[in-house]
């Protein structure tokens, strides 16, 4: 669970670039909107999310104090850190913070929130983000001082989601979620599948134009698109899937952001460890083949993966020989695992069984697709597979606690704008490889072949694929554009006019 | 011991016994040789069946195939024009529309698999187990090739619920398409208990289905072991390479021939016993005719024993037993006049004997006083000096003997007129009891009574008489003996009989004196008895229709036991 959540925060921050706005003319205020998770969130701790449902819905209730994008404007700071270096190896980053902001509960954020809130990271699984960050202090109710051992990319790391300020630094309660974004929780129904946000009248950068923003999330993809095909919602992420030819009610148009999701196998304690064995890890990862997994999904690009790290990140898009499965490579590895574990070198010998329980999170439709091919794939090298669906709460709870053999899991990835920004993104993980601290080592590799391999070493999971989020938009809903991170812009969504039935009546 | 008409009975049963063990066992052996013909022909229908069964599925594997293997069908031929178009990398949206359209496809030709694979053995749908879909399967398009059509039965791990399992199928693969687009297409049906279903025939063929280890596939609907006994067939469901991948097992009970020869032999067993049943009963009847007259004889024959010369035998038949039965009569009526003549005779004796005893008794007084007349007259005709002396000695002798006499006549007219017992209910422990108790003080008289003795209906006086006389005796026997020791005793020598002894520790009965001890006038006690009192003992006994009997007592004396029934 700490690599994971470290993962989380390593590809979170990086510098991300704003999209190019889609303008609407005449952008009008009312109405509910209603669009689709590809998730059930399980988490709306800033701290604590990694896929895009949880990434989307915790950037609508929180704010950062820079924005993702390019430039990192600032949101909730007033502008950008003063960075001094005193030549004696202190820098100090002083960040202004924004006056005037509020909570949904009507309290003023603080220079104490924001410090809060940082101090609250550092000491999460993944506070290794602010690993470089030797103290955090509220110097003035205006203005927060950081002392970090050499000149970051402060902004960058502070534009990651995880770094989103909550009301004294305190984490989410049950369903007292208050942030500072420009949506407040109206309700959370896991019941029902259905989370309802409001619109915030006094977020900071103005209220959203939609009052009420309806997310919900399917155990069946069919479900999710049959409601949009049927007029039923505006937004949807899965309207292809049912229904080949795709003849929505309405007239569509469809957004498709880059491969910002990584979906890959993680390893619980199962089988009293033996899952997280790292050549069971590397005999799963050489049995599969990624090129199969191309076509999970709703028709969205799908990008095989090797290594965690997007290609549009810098991360290499494997040769056509690394797509296919490898079951001879694959047996190898096993056969060092056997070596270890008697239940394995009974499977390899012939004389016994092994099954291993593969969890998926029921909220993810297309993870069950995954899984069935995951289960294939260690079928063929000997290893029995059971696919254990389970609802999105235990799912989370059983990965925190390692109760599980493998599982599938996402994580919300960010877009590098440009592959001038990629040393930042290697500098980061260099402070992930290290053990934390970026500069514990002096002369950090910034060698992305070296750093993949060093993170196959230290992270237990066996990355799939990226994959991209298709969103199908009806032709009243303006103002929808991806950000780099991969998640819609809602925010800026808004109601214009009636929608345009596809064929006349 | 086993009587005759047991004997005979028996005797019949066992020579019914043979002819019908014979019988039961040979209608048994001629059904159950019928029987298992029977089941010959019912297991040969059951294998050409099972045959039958087995080319009918892959048949229908067969053609399932070959009719979606076409470029005519519109799955097929739509798909090899995209290929034509595309390349092997079909458009996602082609892929979709393809996929979505096989799953009915395959159901609709009643396939539970369908796989069809490019050139380069990519699969392009797989409607049964979506995780199979974009793989590569060189081995498909070999299949395909080598089998050209054919079914053959093949392991094939698919998806069911939430795991990969080797499912059992019958496969058959082909190409579709020309030399320049083509598809491998391969169909399957799982084998399942539709492929042995209509071989089974509730409660007589079960089948199931085995790989080569013997793991159960297809189950079979009931308990398969069960029906061991029976003959048991096998046919092999071939894989691709010619070698048995699994066989269907058949089995067919002999629980139905079993069963008939069961009931067979119990219908057998009960048809013997009936017959056995009945031969017994008229053996018994016949025996019983047989030895009814027998019996009778035994009877009249028992008669005789008992002194009832009355006693006639009555039979009906005309046999030799009637003549038996006849003799039998006479010789009952011979008898009776023999006796008739022997009681005269005895009588005539015994009165002879008493007349003669009688005579010496009064004989013996009579010389004493013929004496004393004849002195007294010789003395008086000469006037003897002493005259008168011995006219008081021989008048006081004259005189006592004649007192004698008097006794003596006295005693036999008391013998003579003992009346008829007088019976009632009385308890004869309290007669000894009272008997004894006379002899309180003179001598030693121990009375063990039994004390719970049932009511005896006797006349009281004559029984207390009897005692009185064997305890005067007793006490006459132990008068010069050492040991002076009398004991009575009460005990029920039968259910229906009272035993009273008197034992002494007197000198016994000497041998001679035994054949003579209850005869009137015998006496061992020379003058002073007059040998009546046993007589009279055992005319009171006899009027009861009692007994009494001498012997020797444990202590050396006799001992005498008078038995008296109860009524």
């Amino acid at each position: 669970m700490a690599a994971r959540s470290a993962l989380i925060a390593i590809l979170a921050a990086v510098v991300l670039v704003p999209a190019p706005g889609h303008a609407e003319t005449r952008p009008a205020y009312g109405g509910t909107l209603t669009a689709s998770l590809l998730a059930a969130p399980t988490t709306l701790d800033p701290v604590r999310a990694q896929t895009s449902a949880e990434l989307s819905v915790v950037g609508l209730v929180f704010d950062t104090l820079y924005g993702g994008g390019a430039d990192h404007p600032p949101r909730l700071a007033a502008g950008a850190p003063v960075i001094v270096d005193d030549g004696a190896g202190h820098v100090t980053a002083t960040i202004p913070i924004r006056q005037g902001v509020l909570f949904h509960d009507g309290s003023p954020l603080t220079a104490n929130d924001v410090a809060r809130s940082l101090l609250r990271l550092q000491s999460s699984p993944a506070g290794w983000l602010l690993a470089g960050v030797t103290s955090i202090a509220a110097s003035d109710p205006h203005t927060v001082v950081m002392t970090v051992t050499r000149s970051l990319p402060v902004t960058e790391l502070l534009a990651a989601p995880q770094t989103a300020i909550t009301p004294g630094g305190k984490p989410p309660s049950g369903a007292h979620v208050v942030g500072s974004g420009p949506f407040e929780l109206s309700s959370l129904d896991y019941r029902r599948h259905r989370i309802v946000l409001s619109a915030f009248d006094a977020h900071f950068a103005g209220r959203p134009y939609v009052d009420v923003l309806a997310l919900s999330w399917f155990e069946h993809a069919r479900d999710e698109a049959r409601r949009y095909e049927t007029g039923r919602a505006h937004i949807s992420l899965r309207g292809e899937t049912a229904f080949s030819g795709h003849a929505p009610k309405y007239v569509t148009r469809v957004l498709e952001s880059g491969a910002s999701v990584l979906v890959y196998v993680g390893f619980g304690q199962g089988h009293r460890g033996l899952a997280r064995d790292i050549e069971l890890r590397r005999a799963v990862s050489a049995a599969i083949g990624r090129g199969g997994l191309r076509h999970i999904g709703a028709g969205e690009a799908v990008i095989p993966a090797l290594s965690p790290v997007s290609p549009a990140a810098g991360g290499n898009i494997p040769a056509a020989s690394a797509r296919v499965a490898h079951p001879a490579q694959a047996r190898a590895h096993l056969a060092k695992v056997g070596q270890r574990w008697p239940a394995v070198a009974n499977v390899i010998a012939g004389k016994g069984a092994l099954t291993l329980e593969i969890m998926v999170d029921r909220s993810r439709p297309e993870d069950r697709e995954v899984a069935e091919k995951l289960a294939r794939a260690i079928y063929r090298i000997g290893l029995g597979a059971h696919i254990d669906e389970v609802a999105p709460q235990t799912f989370a709870r059983r990965v925190h606690d390692g109760a599980c053999d493998l599982y599938i899991d996402h994580l919300g990835l960010p877009m590098i704008a440009s592959a001038q920004k990629a040393p930042a993104y290697w500098e980061v993980m260099a402070a992930f490889v290290a053990g934390g601290d970026p500069f514990a080592q002096k002369a950090p590799s910034t060698d992305i072949d070296a750093l993949l391999a060093a993170f196959s070493q230290r992270l237990p999971i066996v990355p799939l694929y990226h994959r991209s989020i298709r969103a199908h938009i009806r032709g009243d809903v303006r103002g929808a554009a991806f950000s780099p991170a991969g998640r819609l812009t809602q925010a800026d969504l808004f109601l214009f006019g009636h929608p345009e039935p596809t064929r006349a009546p | 011991m086993i009587g005759l008409r047991t004997r005979l009975t028996f005797s019949f049963a066992a020579l019914a016994l043979v002819p019908i063990a014979a019988a039961a066992l040979v209608s048994r052996e001629v059904l159950s040789s019928r029987y298992h013909q029977e089941q010959r022909t019912l297991a040969d229908n059951v294998r050409r069946a099972a045959h039958r069964q087995v080319e009918r599925f892959t048949h229908r594997v067969v053609a399932s195939t070959a009719a979606i293997a076409s470029s005519d069908h519109p799955l097929v031929g739509s798909l090899l024009i995209d290929l034509a178009k595309f390349g092997p990398n079909l458009p996602a949206d082609v892929l979709r529309s393809t996929r979505e359209r096989s799953a009915p496809v395959m159901r609709g030709v009643g396939l539970d698999a369908l796989t069809i694979a490019s050139a380069r053995g990519l699969i392009i749908t797989a409607p049964h187990d979506r995780s199979a879909e974009d793989e590569v399967d060189a081995r498909l398009i070999a299949r395909a090739r080598r089998q050209d059509g054919k079914a053959t039965f093949a392991f094939i791990p698919i998806f069911t619920g939430d795991t990969i399992d080797e499912v059992l199928m019958c496969e058959a693969a082909r190409i579709a398409g020309g030399d320049d687009q083509w598809v491998a297409v391969a169909g399957a049906v799982a084998v399942g208990p539709g492929l042995i279903d209509p071989v089974r025939q509730a409660g007589v063929v079960d089948a199931r289905i085995v790989d080569p280890k013997g793991r159960v596939i297809v189950a079979a609907a009931g308990d398969f072991d069960a029906m061991a006994g029976g003959p048991r067939l096998r046919l092999p469901l071939v894989g691709g390479d010619g070698e048995p991948v699994a066989w269907v097992e058949v089995a067919i009970s002999d629980a139905s021939l079993s069963a008939s020869l069961s009931e067979l032999s119990r219908r057998a067993v009960l048809l013997a016993a009936l017959a056995l049943a009945v031969t017994v009963a008229l053996g018994f009847w016949v025996a019983r005719r047989m030895t009814r007259d027998l019996d009778r004889l035994v009877t009249g024959a028992n008669a005789a024993a008992r002194g009832d010369l009355d006693h006639r035998v009555t039979v009906t038949s005309r046999d030799e037993i009637s003549a038996v039965a006849h003799a039998f009569n006479a010789m009952m009526i011979d008898l009776k006049a023999s006796k008739e003549k022997l009681v005269i005779a005895e009588r005539l004796a015994a009165w002879q004997e008493v007349a003669r005893r009688l005579a010496h008794e009064i004989k013996n007084p009579l010389t004493p006083i013929q004496m004393s007349v004849e002195t007294m007259r010789r003395t008086f005709a000469t006037q003897h000096p002493e005259f008168g002396e011995i006219f008081e000695e021989s008048t006081a002798t004259i005189l006592e003997e004649t007192a004698r006499l008097k006794r003596i006549v006295g005693d036999f007219s008391e013998l003579a007129r003992i009346p008829k017992p007088k019976k009632q209910p009385c308890n004869v422990d309290d007669i000894v009891a009272g008997a004894v108790a006379l002899y309180r003080g003179s001598i030693a008289v121990k009375a063990r009574l039994a004390g719970d003795l049932p009511v005896a209906h006797v006349d009281r006086d004559q029984i207390a008489q009897v005692i009185i006389n064997l305890l005067e005796n007793a006490r006459d026997a132990v008068a010069t003996s050492e040991l002076q020791e009398i004991i009575v005793t009460t005990d029920l020598a039968a259910p229906d009989r009272i035993a009273i002894t008197v034992s002494d520790s007197g000198p016994g009965i000497s041998p001679d004196a035994r054949g003579h001890l209850f005869a009137p006038y015998f006496t061992t006690k020379g003058g002073r008895g007059t040998g009546l009192g046993l007589a009279i003992a055992h005319r009171i006994a006899s009027d009861h229709g009692g007994t009494i009997t001498a012997g020797d007592s444990a202590m050396g004396g006799a001992s005498f036991t008078v038995e008296l029934p109860l009524r």
